[in-house]
C-alpha cells in the first residue's frame, strides 16, 4: 500500500437484512453541491446506506461542508490519496503562501488543509485504507485505488491476470473502488469490479456527477450500476472563485 | 456576508431546525423593524454609479450606499433632510444636481439570533422586505432573505454555514441589493430603464433576431417611462416615452415587407394614436421651458407673464389627463405587447445578417440626406429645413438600431449626427413656438385690448426669431462638412458588409 494509508486497518462492518441496497460515492474532492445532490439522488433511488470511497476533500471549495456532513450522517468512507496528501501537507499559514506563490500543485492542499478545524482534520485523519462490507451476505471490498494502494488504477480496460495481480490472492465478490474518475463495472476474473467514476469533479466528457448502486441479495449476484446526476456546476465555480481557491486542478 | 433567498416554507421554525441539524445552537439577539425609499434620477444616475441612495422613513437619515459590498458610503440624519455636507457633495457630484425621484418603497422586518458551533459564533437574521412602487398602494412584492455574517472565525463559519443551508435547502443566493431585488419581484425596470441583455444587439445574429430586438427594446423602454409619465415624476420620462414610439415607428418604416401587413398598419395606427398625446404633452413641456427661459430677456410684465403661463399651464393638464387615460387603457398594454413579439413574415432576407440589411439601411437613410445636402444650405425654406430633420432623425434611429454590429465607427457619426439635428431641432423649435404665440395672440380672449399682453407676445416673438436666426446660421456653418461626413458613414457601413442580393425585403 501507498504512504501512511497503509497504517490505517481496514474496517470490517456486516450489514446483515435479507437485501441491501448500497450508494458508494467517489472522488467528492470537497465539492458539497455535488455531495448533496448525489445523497439525493440515492434517497430517490431507495439506497439502504452510503458509503464514501475516498478523496472526500482536493481541488473543491467546501472540504468543511463536506467532511462536517459525512461526520454527522455517519457515512462510512475510506481514505484516497489527496486526503492522505492534504494531511501531510499541514495547516501552516505561511507555506501556504509560499507554495501559491511557486504556483505549486501542493498549494491547493496546502488551502484545503488551512480550512479544517482540529475536528475535521481528526475525522479526515480516522479514515481507513480499506472497508469489507459484508452486505447481505456478500462480501464487498472497497478501496480508493485499487488493493494495491491509493495510488494505483482500475480503468474500464482492466484485464484478468491484471486484476488478480491487484487482488493479490483476495476473493471478494464484489471490489469497489474510484480514483481514476472514469466510472465502469464488469466482471473481471470473476470479481463484480466496480469503479464509481467521480461524484464532485467528473472528466469522461458528461458534465454529471456520478456514483455507483450495488444491490445485494443473500445468494444472488450482486447487481451493479453506475448513475449520474446533475449539479450546479456554475455555483461551484463561483464558490472556487470567491473563495480562493489557488488552483481548481489537484 | 451571505444572503440567501427563502422560499415561503422556510420560516422560523425550520431555519432553527437547519441550525440545529447543522451542529449550531442559536440564541435569539432581537427583532428590528424600518422603513425606507429608495431614490434616484430619472437617468438612473446614482445606479450607473453604482451608489443607492435611502431616506428612512422614520429617522429622515439618509444613506449613501457603494452597492455590491453593502458598505454604506455616507450617512447623514436629522429630522427634516436637507442635504448638506460631504453626502450632498457625492451625490451632487453623481446626479449633476439632477431631480431625485423615488424609485421604490420598501419595509423590513428582521428577526435575529447568534448562533454557535464549531468554535464559532454567526450572527443569523431572517428578514421580510416588502416593497412598494411609488404612486401605487396595491402592487406589493415581498422578499425573505436570510443573513448570515459574522466577525473573525465567525465570518468564515457564516460562510461555511451558508453554502450548508443553500445547498441542503436548495436555497437561492441573493444575487444584487435590496433595491435590485425589489424592483425585480415588482416587475419594475432598475432606475435609468438600462436595456437588459437579452435585448442587447449581437454583432452576428441574422437580420429576424435583429427585428425583434429592436421592437422589443421600444416595448420595453415604453413600459419601463409609463409610471414615471402617468405620475408625472420628470418631464425626461414622456420625452423617454415619445422616443421610444418614434424609435418603433422608424422601425417600422425600415422594417416594411419584414413584418405582415395587417399588424403592421395595426401597429402604425396604435403608434400614431399614443405618440400623438405624447406629443401634445411634450410640445407644451418644451415650450414651456423656452418660455421661462425668454421672459426675462423679453422683459414681458409679470401680469402678461402669468396669464400666458396660465393658459399654457391649463392646456398641458388637459393634455396630461388625457395622456394619462390612455396610458392606463387597456389599448396601451396591448400595444407594448404587441411590439414585444412583432409578427415577421416569410422573407428570406430575414435571415440574412443583420449587419448586412442594417448597412443598407443606414446607407439608404444617408443618401437621402445627401441629395439634399447638394443644395446650399441658405437656400433651404424652413418647411425643407423641418423635412431634413425628419431626414435626419431616421438616419440616426437607423444607426442607433446597430450601433453594437457595426461599433465606434457608427457611433461616432451618431454623435455628429445628433449635433445636426440638435441644431435642427433648436430651429424648429423656435419655428413652432412663434407660431404659437401668433395663436395664442388670436386665441386669448380680449387680448387685443391688453396692451401689456401684446407688448409681451411681441417680445417674445422678436426672441424666437432671433433664436431661430442664430440657429440656421449655426446649420448653414456646419452644413459644409456634412456631405463628407455622410460619404465616410456610408463607407464604413457599406465597405464589405452588403452582398449583391438577399437584402431587399421580398
Amino acid at each position: 500500500m501507498t504512504g501512511p494509508a497503509a497504517r490505517r486497518p481496514t474496517r470490517l462492518i456486516r450489514w446483515d437484512h435479507g437485501a441491501m441496497r448500497v450508494a458508494f460515492l467517489s472522488d467528492i474532492h470537497a465539492n458539497f453541491t455535488a455531495l448533496v445532490a448525489a445523497l439525493a439522488s440515492a434517497e430517490r433511488r431507495g439506497c439502504d446506506r452510503v458509503v464514501v470511497v475516498g478523496d472526500v476533500v482536493g481541488g473543491g471549495p467546501h472540504p468543511v461542508e463536506v467532511i462536517r456532513l459525512l461526520a454527522r450522517r455517519r457515512i462510512p468512507a475510506v481514505a484516497g490519496n489527496l486526503d492522505r496528501k492534504v494531511l501531510a501537507v499541514g495547516g501552516d499559514a505561511g507555506r501556504l503562501e509560499e507554495l501559491a506563490a511557486r504556483g505549486r500543485k501542493r498549494a491547493v492542499h496546502a488551502w484545503t488543509a488551512l480550512q479544517l478545524g482540529p475536528t475535521e482534520r481528526a475525522w479526515l485523519g480516522a479514515l481507513p485504507a480499506e472497508l469489507e462490507l459484508d452486505c447481505a451476505g456478500q462480501r464487498v471490498l472497497v478501496v480508493h485505488g485499487s488493493p494495491l494502494g491509493d495510488e494505483d488504477y482500475v480503468f474500464p480496460s482492466v484485464t484478468a491476470p491484471a486484476m488478480r495481480a491487484k487482488l493479490a490472492g483476495r476473493r471478494p465478490a464484489v471490489l469497489v473502488c474510484g480514483h481514476s474518475h472514469v466510472p465502469f463495472t464488469r466482471v473481471v476474473a470473476g470479481v463484480r469490479v466496480v469503479n464509481c467514476g467521480s461524484v464532485g469533479r467528473p472528466v469522461d466528457g458528461d458534465p454529471r456527477g456520478a456514483y455507483a448502486i450495488l444491490d445485494c441479495r443473500a445468494e444472488v449476484a450482486p447487481r451493479a450500476r453506475i448513475v449520474r446526476f446533475p449539479y450546479a456546476a456554475e455555483q461551484v465555480e463561483r464558490d472556487l472563485a470567491s473563495r480562493g481557491v489557488p488552483r481548481a486542478v489537484p | 456576508m451571505s444572503e440567501l433567498l427563502l422560499g415561503p416554507g422556510f420560516g422560523e421554525a425550520r431555519l432553527l431546525g437547519a441550525l440545529a441539524g447543522a451542529g449550531y445552537d442559536a440564541q435569539p439577539t432581537g427583532r428590528e423593524e424600518g422603513a425606507w425609499s429608495y431614490l434616484d434620477t430619472q437617468e438612473g444616475l446614482l445606479q450607473r454609479s453604482g451608489l443607492r441612495l435611502r431616506a428612512a422613513d422614520q429617522t429622515g437619515s439618509w444613506q449613501l450606499i457603494a452597492s455590491g459590498d453593502g458598505s454604506i458610503a455616507a450617512e447623514q440624519a436629522g429630522s427634516e433632510v436637507p442635504l448638506d455636507g460631504a453626502l450632498a457633495e457625492r451625490l451632487h457630484e453623481a446626479t449633476a444636481g439632477r431631480l431625485l425621484l423615488p424609485v421604490v418603497h420598501a419595509h423590513r422586518r428582521a428577526q435575529s439570533w447568534v448562533a454557535t458551533g464549531h468554535g464559532a459564533a454567526v450572527h443569523v437574521a431572517l428578514e421580510e422586505w416588502s416593497f412598494r412602487a411609488p404612486g401605487s398602494v396595491r402592487k406589493r412584492a415581498r422578499v425573505r432573505v436570510l443573513r448570515l455574517d459574522g466577525e473573525g472565525d465567525g465570518a468564515r463559519e457564516a460562510e461555511i454555514l451558508a453554502t450548508t443551508l443553500r445547498d441542503l435547502h436548495r436555497l437561492r443566493v441573493a444575487a444584487g441589493d435590496h433595491l435590485s431585488a425589489g424592483l425585480r419581484r415588482l416587475g419594475q425596470p432598475q432606475p435609468g430603464a438600462p436595456t437588459p441583455e437579452a435585448l442587447q444587439p449581437a454583432p452576428d445574429e441574422p437580420l429576424a433576431e435583429a427585428v425583434r430586438k429592436i421592437f422589443a427594446r421600444q416595448a420595453f423602454k415604453m413600459a419601463a417611462n409609463a409610471a414615471g409619465t402617468r405620475g408625472d415624476l420628470d418631464p425626461e420620462f414622456l420625452h423617454d416615452l415619445r422616443v421610444a414610439t418614434r424609435r418603433a415607428r422608424a422601425a417600422l418604416r425600415l422594417c416594411r415587407g419584414l413584418i405582415l401587413a395587417r399588424p403592421a398598419r395595426g401597429l402604425q395606427r396604435e403608434l400614431s394614436w399614443i405618440g400623438g398625446l405624447l406629443g401634445e404633452v411634450r410640445d407644451l413641456d418644451v415650450f414651456l421651458a423656452r418660455l421661462s427661459a425668454h421672459l426675462p430677456r423679453a422683459q414681458a410684465g409679470t401680469r402678461a407673464a402669468d396669464r400666458l403661463l396660465g393658459r399654457l399651464l391649463e392646456r398641458r393638464a388637459a393634455a396630461r389627463s388625457r395622456l394619462a387615460a390612455a396610458l392606463d387603457d387597456s389599448r396601451f398594454s396591448a400595444l407594448v405587447s404587441a411590439l414585444e413579439a412583432v409578427p415577421l413574415s416569410r422573407s428570406r432576407a430575414l435571415r440574412a445578417p443583420a449587419r448586412a440589411a442594417g448597412g443598407r439601411w443606414i446607407a439608404e437613410a444617408a443618401k437621402r440626406i445627401q441629395k439634399v445636402g447638394e443644395r446650399p444650405a441658405a437656400e433651404l425654406t424652413p418647411a425643407e429645413l423641418h423635412g431634413l430633420r425628419i431626414r435626419f432623425k431616421r438616419l440616426r434611429y437607423a444607426c442607433e438600431f446597430f450601433a453594437e454590429t457595426f461599433g465606434e465607427e457608427v457611433q461616432a457619426v451618431i454623435r455628429t449626427l445628433v449635433e445636426f439635428q440638435d441644431t435642427l431641432g433648436r430651429y424648429q423649435d423656435a419655428v413652432v413656438a412663434r407660431a404659437t404665440l401668433e395663436r395664442l395672440a388670436a386665441e386669448v380672449p380680449g387680448a387685443a385690448d391688453d396692451p401689456a399682453w401684446l407688448l409681451a407676445l411681441g417680445a417674445l416673438l422678436q426672441v424666437e426669431r432671433e433664436e431661430a436666426a442664430r440657429e440656421r446660421a449655426a446649420f448653414v456653418a456646419a452644413w459644409t462638412k456634412l456631405p463628407k461626413r455622410l460619404r465616410r458613414l456610408r463607407r464604413s457601413v457599406v465597405a464589405g458588409t452588403v452582398p449583391e442580393s438577399g437584402l431587399v425585403a421580398t
